[in-house]
């Protein structure tokens, strides 16, 4: 019997059974399987994270299709999306690569993966106050320092028992792992 | 059945050893000749001409007044059969009973086969015992046709009707025949000028003694039965008397009122009263009531004043009229999808669509040839084609719309020759180029120093001086690129026309999820609708070129030759009948109707019924019937099958997919239990509830539906209709205890013998394992 694909350049193969797994994740939230990516790239030429960070999302649909799960994980590319969902929402074939890179993104932390070191910094957030990141006060082009207080906008609140939020947050973070 | 003295001729036909090596003739005959009402009678070969005779010699017996015929398949010498036993009887007094691909090439033991023979024959002789002639019908016919839409397609179509002696009604919706063609600049893969292409078909058309041109109208009524249709025409008034206007065009140069020009795609503007555009046919100003001041205020007035030739007349009114009409062809075509409010930034003017260049490129339109940027004026100096603008997308259209990769190809090339210094990129998924020169055409693209880009990009922008740009990823470069255009020309999805969605609804044909009319069958009656008589051509049906709209065209004309051959037609009322003191007018057998064959007077409009017999599986008293199988037939049939083995489970298939696939199973050789009677229905919609459930209150084991699969039924939704029955029928048998298991479905495709061997050893397997 003949064994299919090989990748030359590492001579990886295809995980099926990864692949499976993936397909069910997606079918889970409504959507249908990778292989109907037609690779238009239109994804790709408005992500965000492409222009700074190069984040290519029709070529981790690429990989995802033909079953090269483990070089997604393996690569940081899939941390760089900012989750803006504008992939979902332009795509002529109803394809989510922002879903798809959550999927698996969770399997890289339940697998125990160290993840990139900004994206530890965000969580660490998360876990300490609730929000991605600090807000910061800024300047305009007139040197005039703004902040949400100036900008009349309401104070932001933060947890009174730090331990117990941060026992909840982890919680609930664990519970979308189980 | 009714005059006792009345017989039954039994013939067994031995196909040389083909049926007799399996099973036993001479048994056959011997047990069959015990009842009296039967002449039973065997030949070597009975499709031969001597076994023919023996038939015919038979049947000299005046006594003898139905037959049953017990050989190969029907699908192999139904026809033969049937032209020797009308000879002596009506075409219909007979059945065929099929003891070689269904018994004698899939059974080895002897015994079992000999067996089964004699349970299908016992079938059909039941069957046909109740079998009452069938008659003819003479059916008038009206010899002309109405063709709604004169577009390139509509107007080959009245050509070539007329050509062949047909007196055509050519209804157009605006005041000039020639359609969307007209407005092209050239046309693939050929790069000639459109309107010299269109130009003396429009003349032709116009001057044609057969053909009745209708500008300015509408079909807003409709009703009758194929060859007999009844269609009301409501014309416009054009207040401008066409024969007295010469198209000298004073009233345009006067009048005050500017309007954009819809032709030109509001590229330009046009007046109140003006000439649709150049050498259109007919060449006649129309006045837009909308705009003119004298029909909506009573003032101004000035054309009327102007014209030379005395031909404005502002007291025109509607007009309708009736008229009847053998056939039809609805060649109502498409319009270009609206992509405002779209990432596409289409409110900008320097995005147009592809239809929009065209003008530009042609020499008479707004801008006498010249490609400009509709925003400034002035030639773009980098022009970027957007493929698959709303097509090939699930957001909007899911289709590709077919032909935009050629003239977007046709429309660079042209941009190429005309600003020979510009950047032109053209953005792609994938270049679709099948079809005569088309490929070749797209490598003369690439000789032309376009940018191929290959990659979608995600929205059109404007910087803050308006100019437009877009990011868009390249996968042959691997590289993300920002392209600054001056024009962008979208290739638009097709859409069907507001008149096609219109046509729809009135004449009650069929359509697709892309709103699209559908054909009868999309390979082998692709322009044949499901109402008999109404024909759909052109991008009516899908979005095509020119040369697939002619091929179209031509196409219908065909069958419009055939249907309305002559004066009268004569059919075989293998139709269906309503028995009226039965029937309660619920309507669901209109309903269920996909050939609009019931009228609302519970009328069988017997030139549209193609016999399905959907309508009887609805019909809750079993008021309705087919006249080639009623239920008392089928059910009869039923009963002799199982009063010779009544352990056995019941095939019903589907006259096409199923019966065939069982056919390609013997043909094959592919043995499966003898257990497995099949029988034949014209479509699995057929069986109703009581159907289904009959075989099990007669002793049989288990029952199999085998059909063609959803979406490929040859009656459109026959499949759904049984599929619905078999769910409300597994009910009644789990209620019953008898267990919804035993009746199954089974989808299955013409070529596919193996799977029908496969499900019944399946089923098979099943009953000896309740056995044991």
């Amino acid at each position: 019997m003949s064994d299919g694909i090989t990748d030359l350049f590492n001579m990886s193969k295809p995980e099926k059974k990864k692949y499976q797994d993936l397909e069910k994740q997606l079918s889970i939230i409504g959507l249908e399987s990778p292989n109907i990516c037609y690779q238009c790239s239109k994804c790709t030429s408005g992500c965000e994270a492409m222009k700074l960070l190069e984040l290519e999302p029709h070529s981790i649909m690429a990989s995802a299709k033909e079953g090269f799960i483990e070089e997604i994980m393996q690569s940081d590319e899939i941390w760089a999306c900012v989750g803006c969902y504008k992939c979902l929402e332009r795509c002529p074939q109803k394809m989510s690569p922002v879903d798809l890179m959550y999927i698996i993104k969770n399997w890289c932390v339940s697998s125990g993966k160290q993840l990139p070191g900004d994206y530890q910094k965000l969580l660490q957030n998360i876990l300490t106050s609730g929000y991605t990141q600090s807000t910061l006060d800024v300047s305009d082009k007139k040197d005039k320092t703004w902040n949400r207080g100036s900008l009349g906008l309401p104070e932001i609140k933060t947890p009174k028992d730090q331990q117990k939020f941060t026992k909840i947050i982890s919680e609930l973070a664990m519970e979308g792992l189980k | 059945m009714k005059d006792s003295n009345k017989k039954t001729g039994v013939f067994l036909c031995h196909c040389g050893d083909n049926i007799a090596d399996t099973v036993d003739i001479k048994k056959l005959k011997k047990d069959l000749s015990t009842n009296k009402s039967l002449v039973v009678k065997d030949h070597l070969f009975l499709c031969s001409e001597s076994g023919q005779n023996l038939i015919l010699e038979t049947l000299k017996d005046k006594d003898i007044d139905r037959v049953v015929i017990a050989s190969c398949s029907p699908k192999h010498h139904w026809n033969i059969f049937k032209s020797c036993i009308q000879q002596k009887l009506n075409p219909y007094m007979w059945e065929m009973a099929n003891i070689r691909e269904h018994c004698s090439w899939v059974h080895t033991d002897k015994e079992k086969a000999t067996k089964k023979a004699m349970a299908l024959i016992q079938g059909a002789i039941n069957k046909v015992k109740l079998h009452e002639p069938i008659e003819k019908k003479e059916i008038s016919i009206n010899r002309d046709v109405l063709v709604i839409g004169a577009g390139i397609a509509g107007m080959h179509a009245s050509l070539e009707l007329a050509d062949k002696d047909f007196h055509v009604y050519l209804v157009e919706k605006s005041p000039a025949i020639g359609g969307n063609m007209t407005k092209l600049g050239r046309t693939f893969p050929t790069d000639d000028c459109s309107m010299c292409t269109a130009s003396p078909i429009m003349n032709e058309v116009s001057s044609h003694p057969n053909i009745d041109m209708i500008t300015l109208s509408e079909v807003t009524d409709f009703s009758g039965r194929p060859g007999e249709y009844v269609a009301t025409i409501k014309t416009r008034p054009r207040y401008v008397d066409p024969d007295k206007c010469t198209g000298c065009g004073l009233c345009t140069e006067k009048c005050p009122v500017s309007i954009p020009s819809t032709y030109e795609l509001e590229l330009e503007d046009t007046k109140a009263i003006h000439i649709p555009f150049d050498s259109c046919v007919p060449e006649v100003a129309f006045i837009e009531p909308e705009a003119c001041l004298k029909i909506n205020k009573g003032k101004c007035g000035l054309c009327e004043k102007v014209c030379p030739a005395d031909a404005i007349d502002y007291n025109q009114k509607s007009k309708t009229k009736e008229i009847k009409i053998g056939a039809v062809v609805v060649a109502t075509g498409y319009k270009q999808m609206d992509l405002k409010n779209t990432e596409y930034n289409f409110e900008h003017p320097d995005v147009i669509n592809g239809l929009q260049l065209e003008r530009m490129i042609t020499p008479a339109g707004p801008t006498k040839g010249k490609i400009l940027c509709p925003s400034n004026g002035k030639e773009p100096k980098t022009v970027t084609f957007i493929q698959c603008a709303g097509s090939r997308d699930q957001r909007h259209n899911e289709y590709c719309s077919n032909i935009c990769c050629m003239y977007s190809a046709k429309n660079a090339k042209i941009t190429r020759a005309k600003i020979p210094d510009a950047d032109i990129n053209m953005c792609y998924i994938d270049i679709r180029a099948p079809g005569r020169r088309y490929e070749e055409y797209y490598r003369l693209l690439r000789q032309n120093n376009i940018k191929m880009i290959m990659g979608k990009p995600s929205e059109v922008m404007e910087n803050s001086d308006g100019k437009l740009y877009f990011d868009v990823f390249d996968k042959s470069t691997n590289k993300l690129l920002q392209i600054n255009s001056d024009l962008i020309v979208l290739a638009t999805a097709l859409e069907p026309s507001d008149g096609t969605k219109e046509m729809t609804s009135l004449l009650n044909l069929p359509y697709g999820m892309d709103d699209f009319i559908s054909p009868l069958h999309v390979k082998i009656a692709p322009v044949d609708t499901t109402s008999e008589g109404i024909y759909v051509i052109g991008t009516s049906e899908a979005p095509k070129s020119i040369q697939d709209c002619i091929t179209d065209a031509s196409s219908s004309a065909s069958r419009i030759a055939t249907l309305l051959k002559s004066d009268t037609s004569i059919i075989d009322l293998t139709t269906a009948t309503i028995d009226l003191d039965k029937c309660t007018k619920c309507g669901k057998c209109i309903e269920a109707c996909n050939y609009s064959a019931i009228t609302e007077d519970y009328e069988i409009i017997d030139m549209s019924c193609r016999g399905c017999g959907k309508c009887m599986s609805v019909c809750p008293n079993e008021a309705i019937e087919i006249r080639h199988l009623t239920n008392d037939q089928l059910r009869s049939q039923v009963d002799g099958v199982l009063s010779i083995e009544p352990d056995s489970i019941i095939a019903y298939t589907s006259e096409t997919c199923g019966y065939n696939a069982a056919d390609i199973a013997g043909v094959s050789r592919l043995k499966y239990p003898s257990a497995v009677k099949i029988i034949k229905v014209p479509c699995v919609g057929r069986l109703g509830v009581n159907d289904l459930l009959y075989p099990f209150r007669k002793g049989a084991k288990r029952v199999m539906v085998v059909a063609c699969p959803e979406g490929l039924c040859h009656y459109i939704d026959g499949t759904e209709a049984a599929e619905k029955a078999i769910k409300e029928a597994k009910k009644i048998l789990d209620e019953e205890g008898i267990g919804s298991e035993k009746l199954r479905f089974v989808p299955i495709v013409s070529p596919d013998g193996p799977k029908f061997q496969k499900i019944c050893e399946e089923e098979n397997e099943k009953i000896r394992g309740k056995s044991k």
